[in-house]
């Protein structure tokens, strides 16, 4: 009987302990904080969400990007609007992730989270035309993502700054939305993305004595030179 | 077992009938087992002025302590294994006459499923294509052909008591036969990743009337906006 009472009170100890931290941890709001939603994104975008390659897996840098726009993204590949289909292997891994987060709250914080990082930067691509790719950028991008490519946030048109985003990014994105992989017809400003991207591009790049490819070498590699501000 | 999880398909049923065998010859040893260490503790437990015995274990009498348990728990394992091997032979070695074919690709962290398309052959172009949306027929034999694009998964429709991995670099081949209409999870029986969680998916059992439907739904849905991007690869509203 001697030992047992300790015995008990360890037992019982515990419980009571392990009891008291799991409302602890499930009342306290850091624990939802954008920081802590962004450890689930580290395993890929990395601790500081400049994103990284991994074998064959490369994962764009996040950092910087506007909140309004990480938000939008995620409830996308939430609502299958993006990432869904059977092409778009990194999609599909983002969408499962997407999906980990338990509500909009969390959405909204770890956006937050995102945007408040330094984001990365590129070194400028010299073998590109810039030139052309001002010409290309003015006519085809400029009119929904802006003069310095500062976005637009209205509901109408919804375009990203896309100076936070990497260049190889882009160009995979740009593929996706030319090959039908990306911009689904339930994604309003994806499917907006498709003929510029598919048909008037390529129609722009003619004109000017380019190939699709050398159109979008240029036209990214302007994108680097701007400031992203209005 | 149809209690807590429907048995849909044709050999469901035997399958359950091994997991209540097996549950009950284990089950029986448990508390066998248990019992005599707990009656024996009781019995021996420390008194005063008794010293503890020390067994070589060399004696008969000891040494059937062992032998005679060893001996029924073997028997009991050969029933198991005699149970299972018609099971097995039934489920795993015999391949009926495909009814449907389907095309199963798994990746971090999707399924993508192929359906024949309207001229009913597996790889053509007519094929509808599927992102966490499986749909078969009632009463038809299902060959699902198993690919992974990545890393181990396993490919797993509890109320069919299917399971099979899949397997970089392999196809697989297995079958069903689903006998009750309606909607149940697939899921990723093996850890695969991050989002192993969050790759689940459903099968839509349904008849011959319903699937027709569901086909021409899906490919009107593809030419509903020409100029727009293939709509082959659909998946279903998010589950919440």
């Amino acid at each position: 009987m001697r030992t047992s009472l300790p015995f008990a009170f360890a037992i019982v100890a515990t419980f009571a302990m392990s009891f008291v931290t799991s409302r602890a941890i499930a009342g306290d709001p850091s624990q939802t904080s954008g920081k802590q939603l962004f450890l689930r994104c580290i395993n890929c975008h990395g601790a500081n969400g400049q994103g990284m390659k991994a074998g064959t897996l490369q994962v764009p840098s996040i950092a910087g990007l506007e909140a309004w726009y990480v938000e939008s993204q995620i409830m996308k590949f939430r609502t299958d609007k993006r990432g869904a289909h059977a092409d778009d292997a990194k999609g599909l891994m983002m969408r499962a992730m997407a999906r980990a987060l338990a509500n909009d709250a969390e959405v909204k914080a770890v956006s937050a989270y995102i945007a408040a990082l330094a984001p990365k930067v590129e070194k400028p691509d010299t073998s590109a035309d810039i030139k052309r790719g001002q010409q290309l950028y003015t006519m085809v991008c400029m009119a929904c993502h802006g003069a310095n490519s500062q976005g637009n946030p209205d509901p109408n048109i919804r375009a990203p700054s896309q100076v936070a985003l990497e260049s190889w990014y882009i160009q995979e994105q740009l593929v996706k939305f030319r090959t039908g992989v990306r911009g689904s017809l339930k994604d309003v400003e994806g499917l907006r993305m498709v003929p510029m991207v598919r048909d008037a591009l390529p129609l722009m790049a003619k004109s000017l004595g380019a190939t699709v490819e050398e159109a979008d070498r240029d036209i990214l590699a302007y994108i680097n030179t701007l400031s992203g501000k209005p | 077992m149809n209690h807590w999880i429907k048995g849909a398909s044709s050999y469901a049923a035997d399958i359950d009938g091994l997991f209540w065998l097996v549950t009950a010859l284990i089950g029986f040893w448990f508390i066998v087992a248990q019992g005599i260490v707990i009656y024996f503790a009781l019995k021996y437990r420390r008194k005063e002025g008794v010293k503890a015995a020390y067994i070589t274990g060399k004696s008969w009498r000891e040494l059937n302590w062992v032998f005679i348990p060893v001996v029924l728990v073997v028997m009991c394992d050969g029933w198991i294994d005699v149970a299972t091997a018609s099971v097995w032979h039934n489920v795993k070695e015999t391949l009926p006459p495909a009814d449907q074919k389907v095309g199963v690709t798994a990746q971090q962290w999707a399924w993508t499923f192929r359906h024949e398309g309207p001229d009913g052959k597996l790889g053509t172009p007519d094929d509808i294509v599927t992102v966490d949306d499986l749909h078969v027929v009632v009463n038809k034999v299902i060959h699902v052909d198993l690919q992974s694009k990545d890393v181990l998964h396993s490919f797993s429709i509890p109320v069919m008591r299917f399971k099979q991995d899949t397997i970089p670099g392999r196809s697989i081949t297995g079958w069903f036969k689903p006998i009750l209409p309606g909607v149940y999870d697939v899921q990723c029986a093996e850890i695969c990743g991050i989002g192993h969680g969050y790759m689940p998916a459903r099968i839509t059992v349904q008849t011959q009337a319903d699937y027709d439907a569901w086909m021409k739904s899906i490919a009107a849905g593809a030419t509903a906006l020409p100029g727009t991007p293939s709509a082959a690869a659909t998946s279903p509203a998010p589950q919440k």
